[in-house]
């Protein structure tokens, strides 16, 4: 028996989360800290390029819809998603302001995303390799100084695809809770994640067994706990946009900056495709990753699949812009769910190479096509 | 002389008496060995003889007369020997001899240095005999019954009238209270308008803290999900000579019904029979309960304690009483119609041992059995799911005061007589308990075991078991506020607000809810200009964000806790939450009003009405 003088335990001892690492509070403070700072010195660098930062501009446009203390509340339909419209009016519309906001996203997220790797045990290099592809190339800072809400929507997918991973691979419902409460956060940030939402709906009868639910009723229970929040959220604002307004649907379809479906729907599906094509191309790290996982465990991809399968949606209907978006998805797809786990000193060396190989096309890419991206880049350095 | 010396000398005895054979001595030599139990407990608790034939035994290898206490007529005058010393001693004295000697009742051995104590105590030599530990403690039931009574209805009270719920309001809350109706009154004829919205602003605001409190706590139960709280093989190796002895009190009142199948859902809990005891609480006026009981005949381990009767005739009074006999180290309360997993005594012993002293009480999930049997069955299941599996070890986690759930809460006895018992005057003693556990400085803990119950499956029956719950909260609320600021200092400001939310929280949402719903229904009627007067826009929307927040809210945590029972049938009657909560409504109005009228009244709760019966291979464990 421990005596009264002895430090008292729970009936169970608090353990940190799998994930939480660095296990030091402080540790973990300084890694975002650091991971966020090259994103806030590129948000300072942007207050003087000529740049114009159109997702941010349209974002404060919606953000400039909502009216503090108006009674009125007519505008409530016109600002969906209401979250990000809401903090756009915060920051007062300010493109700078947006782009540190996303900076201090993305110190948690990236935190997260190297948590991930070091639980998943591809040592510093490897982990460091994957992490470059990331903070080393461009279309992660184009997001985060301009298109909050993509990186918003971004960085919330990461959460809710962590927690499937999670609930199907631990069978920790904890995670499923955690995947839900993402998924419906997101529907209230970013127009296209309900793509998301509703791909997870669709594929949820192939992955319920395997996260160990099973008996009547589980796959139906399984979609119930990952959407409902979303859904919830979705339907709560529609009833709020309907009382308050004469045209509830009216921020939903203003949600597609260029318009629904760009270029025709058949066009646009084939500029999708395209689009996400092209950039599995130019990300050897995880193209390689998931043909080995196609080859050796097709169900795994189900997982990437829904991401995958959503990000070509919301394109394909126009309700996100190709540029950065998509590499930034695709290779947290990889850190999260199509990167080895363990791998021994020779598929680390892989690892790292096709890293190197990805940064190396990531900025040829860049440097010598006319995308935005690119253009982007140059405007930033005064090209 | 050395214990297994005197044990083998109690056995010879016995044997020589032809009461035992002696290869059942033998065994039960063996089981005493390993367990540091006494011989007589052991044979006792098989079954091998019955209580007073080893009394009778044991009083002729001691030379002293075998004595039945309770048949005594006249009760001997003995100024300076009160209950307390009784029960602490354990000794009794009788009557007067012819020649003028007291006659003492002991139940243990009368050594010389016993002889000596129970002299001095009396101020002359004792002629000593010995009785029979259950028939003694009926002799103290009889002879000090009004006192018994008194200790476990005015214990708490005497000792700190402030933790009692025997009044209602002390002086400055009546004061604050009349001053705030005046107020509000005053106000309202000045500006009825400002008051609405004020009053609707605090309503949303009441509900959105007391669910938001709810689901925070319920993530950080989540946490918990894959935490081992009981190491499987640390389990499995606990010897019996490790465990401490048990006493397990089960209240019982006008359950004739269900009473015989405590028998058989108490005997199976694994844990040795002679470091056990099971005291059934009947009360005085109900010989119909205590007559189906003995009728079905318990094991040696359960016996009965007569509640004396008077009032307040309440639960906790009866578990006060039970407190005064148990002998256990540990102490645990169930219902007559509880299923306890087996192995929950054993956890419990663990929890206990691997924190320290402050852990006070280890509460285990509670479930039920018949969630399946219709809608409030399900909807009661969804409840206590997302409630024990989730918010109970978020509370935990985060150092935060538990509200004790009605049963199957494990104390360390020391710790409990130390917080004063229960309170028989508060309608929710356990949720209470709790609270002035916190407010002590102490703590409680959860276990990862469940015990399965009866769901309510009648509306009424449920409407009168909630608004006594709810009451029991308002009850809670309003003690431990007397004196905020010493709750504060002692229990800390975390410990203070969480109490306030989660508490006091739980009726304000209750009461909130139909001022919501009305509002919706408002919202859906009415155009916004016709609203406008009493519910300027941003008031409604608040009011419909609180609603369309803390429903979502609630519902969802529900779901998660069905879904992590794995009872997938019942996640999608997580939406059926709002008509739920409305029931709850009705129940918090009753339970508002019958704390002004009859705030110590105990409504009842039916049990027995199920027709599903509790079979172990229908019960859903949590896993990870």
């Amino acid at each position: 028996m421990a005596s009264p003088a002895s430090t008292p335990l729970r009936t169970a001892s608090r353990r940190s989360a799998a994930d939480t690492w660095p296990a030091r509070p402080a540790a973990r403070w300084l890694l975002r800290l650091a991971l966020a700072l090259p994103f806030v010195a590129v948000a300072l660098l942007s207050r003087d390029s000529p740049w114009p930062a159109d997702a941010n501009r349209a974002l404060a446009a919606r953000g400039d819809l909502v009216r503090w203390g108006d009674t009125s509340l007519g505008w409530t339909a016109d600002v969906y998603p209401p979250l990000s419209a809401a903090l756009s009016s915060l920051l007062g519309g300010s493109n700078l302001g947006m782009s540190l906001v996303a900076a201090a996203v993305l110190g948690f997220t990236l935190q997260r995303l190297t948590a991930v790797l070091v639980r998943e045990g591809l040592g510093p290099w490897a982990t460091g390799a994957v992490l470059g592809t990331l903070v080393l190339t461009p279309p992660l800072y184009y997001l985060a100084a301009n298109n909050l809400e993509a990186l918003l929507g971004v960085a919330l997918l990461v959460l809710a695809l962590d927690g499937i991973a999670a609930f199907v691979e631990r069978q920790s419902t904890e995670a499923g809770f955690r995947a839900g409460l993402a998924l419906g956060l997101a529907v209230m940030v970013d127009p296209g994640a309900w793509l998301y939402a509703l791909t997870l709906a669709a594929v949820a009868p192939f992955f319920v067994r395997r996260a160990g639910r099973s008996g009547p009723g589980a796959h139906t229970a399984t979609v119930a706990v990952l959407l409902f929040p979303a859904v919830a959220a979705v339907l709560f604002w529609l009833y709020i946009s309907w009382w308050f307004s004469a045209d509830p649907l009216g921020g939903l379809e203003h949600a597609a900056p260029g318009g629904w479906f760009p270029g025709g729907v058949a066009g646009s599906a084939a500029a999708a495709g395209r689009a996400v094509a092209l950039t599995l191309l130019a990300a050897p790290l995880v193209l390689a990753s998931a043909t080995v996982r196609a080859v050796r465990d097709p169900w795994s991809l189900i997982a990437p699949g829904i991401a995958l399968a959503g990000l070509y949606l919301s394109l394909w209907l126009g309700l996100r812009e190709p540029g950065g978006q998509t590499y930034v998805v695709l290779v947290a797809l990889y850190v999260l769910l199509l990167a080895p786990r363990a791998p021994g000193p020779r598929r680390r060396a892989l690892i790292v190479g096709a890293a190197v190989l990805q940064l190396a096309v990531g900025w040829l890419v860049v440097l010598t096509s006319g995308s935005a991206l690119g253009d982007w880049v140059r405007a930033l350095i005064g090209a | 002389m050395r214990r297994h010396q005197q044990d083998r000398r109690i056995g010879d005895h016995l044997v020589d008496r032809g009461l035992v054979t002696k290869e059942t001595l033998d065994a039960a030599q063996r089981v005493a060995a390993e367990s540091g139990a006494y011989i007589g407990e052991v044979l006792v608790s098989i079954g091998a003889l019955d209580s007073e034939s080893l009394t009778r035994a044991l009083a002729d290898l001691w030379g002293v007369p075998y004595a039945v206490p309770s048949r005594t007529a006249a009760a001997l005058d003995a100024p300076g020997v009160d209950l307390g010393t009784v029960l602490a001693d354990r000794w009794l004295p009788l009557e007067r001899r012819a020649d003028g000697v007291p006659v003492v009742a002991v139940v243990d051995e009368p050594t010389a240095s016993r002889r000596a104590a129970i002299a001095a105590a009396l101020g002359e030599e004792p002629f000593v005999v010995l009785a029979d530990r259950w028939d003694f403690q009926q002799a103290v039931l009889d002879r000090y019954g009004s006192d018994l009574r008194d200790r476990a209805s005015l214990g708490l009270w005497g000792r700190a009238p402030a933790h009692s719920a025997r009044v209602v309001l002390v002086p400055w809350q009546r004061v604050a209270l009349a001053v705030a109706v005046v107020a509000v009154a005053l106000a309202a004829v000045a500006d009825l308008r400002a008051v609405v919205v004020t009053l609707s602003v605090v309503v949303g605001l009441s509900f959105l803290v007391g669910t938001g409190f709810k689901f925070w706590a319920s993530l950080r139960g989540a946490r918990m999900e894959h935490v081992t709280r009981t190491d499987a093989a640390v389990l499995a190796a606990l010897p019996d000579h490790d465990l401490p002895r048990y006493t397990v009190l089960v209240p019982v009142y006008k359950e004739a019904n269900i009473v015989a199948n405590l028998i058989g859902n108490l005997g199976a809990l694994d844990y040795p029979a002679h470091l056990l005891e099971v005291l059934i609480l009947v009360e005085e006026d109900d010989a119909e309960t205590r007559a189906a009981a003995e009728a079905a005949h318990p094991p040696a381990h359960f016996r009965f304690i007569t509640v004396p009767a008077g009032a307040p005739q309440t639960k906790p009074k009866a578990c006060n009483v039970g407190l005064e006999f148990a002998t256990g180290e540990l102490l645990v309360i169930y219902d007559a119609e509880d299923k306890p997993e087996p192995d929950q005594l054993k956890k419990a012993v663990l929890a206990f041992r691997e924190a320290g002293e402050d852990l006070v009480c280890v509460q285990a999930a509670l479930n039920y059995f018949n969630a399946d049997e219709n809608p409030l069955t399900r909807m009661f299941t969804l409840e206590y799911s997302f409630w024990f599996d989730y918010m109970l070890p978020g509370l935990e986690y985060g150092r935060l005061a538990i509200p004790l759930g009605g049963t199957s809460n494990h104390f360390r006895v020391s710790g409990l007589r130390r917080l004063g018992g229960w309170d028989p005057f508060n309608v929710t003693e356990d949720a209470d308990l709790g609270i002035r556990a916190a407010a002590e400085g102490l703590r409680v803990g959860v276990i990862d075991s469940t015990t399965y119950e009866e769901a309510n499956t009648s509306y009424p029956n449920f409407v009168r078991q909630r608004s006594r719950w709810i009451k029991g909260y308002m009850q809670t609320t309003l003690v431990h506020l007397r004196d905020p600021l010493r709750l504060v200092r002692v229990a800390g400001l975390r410990q203070t607000l969480s109490f306030l939310a989660l508490v006091g929280g739980t009726p304000a949402t209750f009461l909130a809810v139909p001022v919501l719903y009305a509002v919706f229904l408002a919202s859906l009627l009415l155009d916004p200009e016709q609203l406008a007067f009493l519910f300027p826009g941003w008031v409604l929307w608040l009011s419909l964000l609180n609603l369309g927040v803390g429903s979502a809210l609630m519902i969802y945590v529900s779901m998660m806790g069905a879904f992590k029972r794995r009872r997938y049938g019942l996640v999608l009657w997580g939406a059926a939450n709002p008509a739920y909560w409305l029931l709850h409504s009705v129940a918090a109005y009753k339970g508002l009003w019958q704390l002004v009228t009859k705030p110590h009244y105990w409504e009842k709760t039916a049990h027995g009405l199920t027709g599903v019966d509790a079979a172990p291979h229908r019960l859903p464990a949590v896993r990870g």
